[in-house]
């Protein structure tokens, strides 16, 4: 459960605050799930190795999150547009040094 | 009353209610779905981004965890671990769709974030947690922008009252 709290919290990105928060409270449904796992019988590691696999990767996680505070990756199509305008930028000094 | 969070039990709204009469419920889910139709109509506006992400629940378009989901969050105050719990309950009954915490827990960030859920960190026997409930309709929900209102008529949602007209529904009681 460390490793992949840490793994989330590093691949979180969302400042200090906000990112220990969300990982408190990963840590706390963690908990809660490996709890009822064992509950129904698990031991501890296999409880933790059921209730992390509900979580999904670190990473996936973390992406989703970053989404949900408005934090996605920069979209390739506004990528796009950026290199564009520089190349068109570019053009156009070349063009008015010609 | 303003601020006041939705009470006990399922917030069933109109739009819910067609959803689930194409269900085939078991009678036990009908009887609290019904229970709720004698208490006064809210009718929730939920999110674009919000219904896709729960629309993301149900696979290949089945509207039964999108139901539930959307029943349980203004159910009562709870915790994602609960949630996801009561989800798995309740989905079990209808059709073994369990939702997982990976999208779930997204997912209530994103209605916290739009002003549709309230959280607060409590702390319980085994350690602080957060839990989220509902906002009372019409409060700290955003209205949605017209570009987001012409997405959703594109998009097919028309089950999705505009607040702004939700507000006049509920003051006059029904539609």
């Amino acid at each position: 459960m460390e490793e992949y709290l840490y793994a989330l919290e590093r691949a979180l990105r969302l400042g200090r605050e906000r990112t220990r928060a969300i990982v408190t409270e990963a840590r706390g449904a963690i908990e809660d799930a490996i709890a009822h796992q064992q509950s129904q019988g698990l031991l501890r590691e296999d409880a933790e190795r059921v209730a992390l696999g509900h979580f999904g990767r670190a990473g996936s996680l973390a992406r989703a999150l970053r989404r949900s505070h408005g934090r996605g990756p920069v979209p390739l199509r506004m990528v796009a547009v950026v290199l564009a305008l520089v190349g068109l930028g570019g053009l156009a000094i070349l063009g008015s040094m010609a | 009353m303003k601020g006041e969070l939705v009470g006990p039990g399922l917030l069933v709204t109109r739009a819910l209610l067609q959803e689930a009469e194409a269900l085939d419920l078991p009678s036990t889910v009908w009887a609290r779905l019904e229970a709720q139709l004698a208490r006064p109509v809210e009718i929730v506006a939920l999110p674009l981004q919000a219904q896709a992400a729960l629309q993301d629940l149900a696979p290949e378009g089945d509207p039964r965890p999108l139901a539930l989901a959307r029943a349980l969050l203004g159910e009562r105050e709870m915790g994602g671990f609960t949630l996801v719990t009561r989800m798995d309950d309740l989905a079990r009954q209808v059709g073994g769709v369990a939702p997982r915490q990976a999208i779930l827990l997204p997912l209530l960030h994103q209605l916290e974030r739009e002003g549709l859920l309230r959280a607060r960190w409590h702390s319980g026997p085994r350690g602080i947690r957060r839990s989220y409930a509902l906002w009372r309709t019409g409060r700290r929900v955003p209205f949605l922008s017209p570009l987001a209102r012409w997405l959703a008529r594109l998009g097919g949602t028309r089950r999705t009252i505009p607040l702004r007209r939700m507000r006049s529904v509920t003051a006059r009681g029904g539609d």
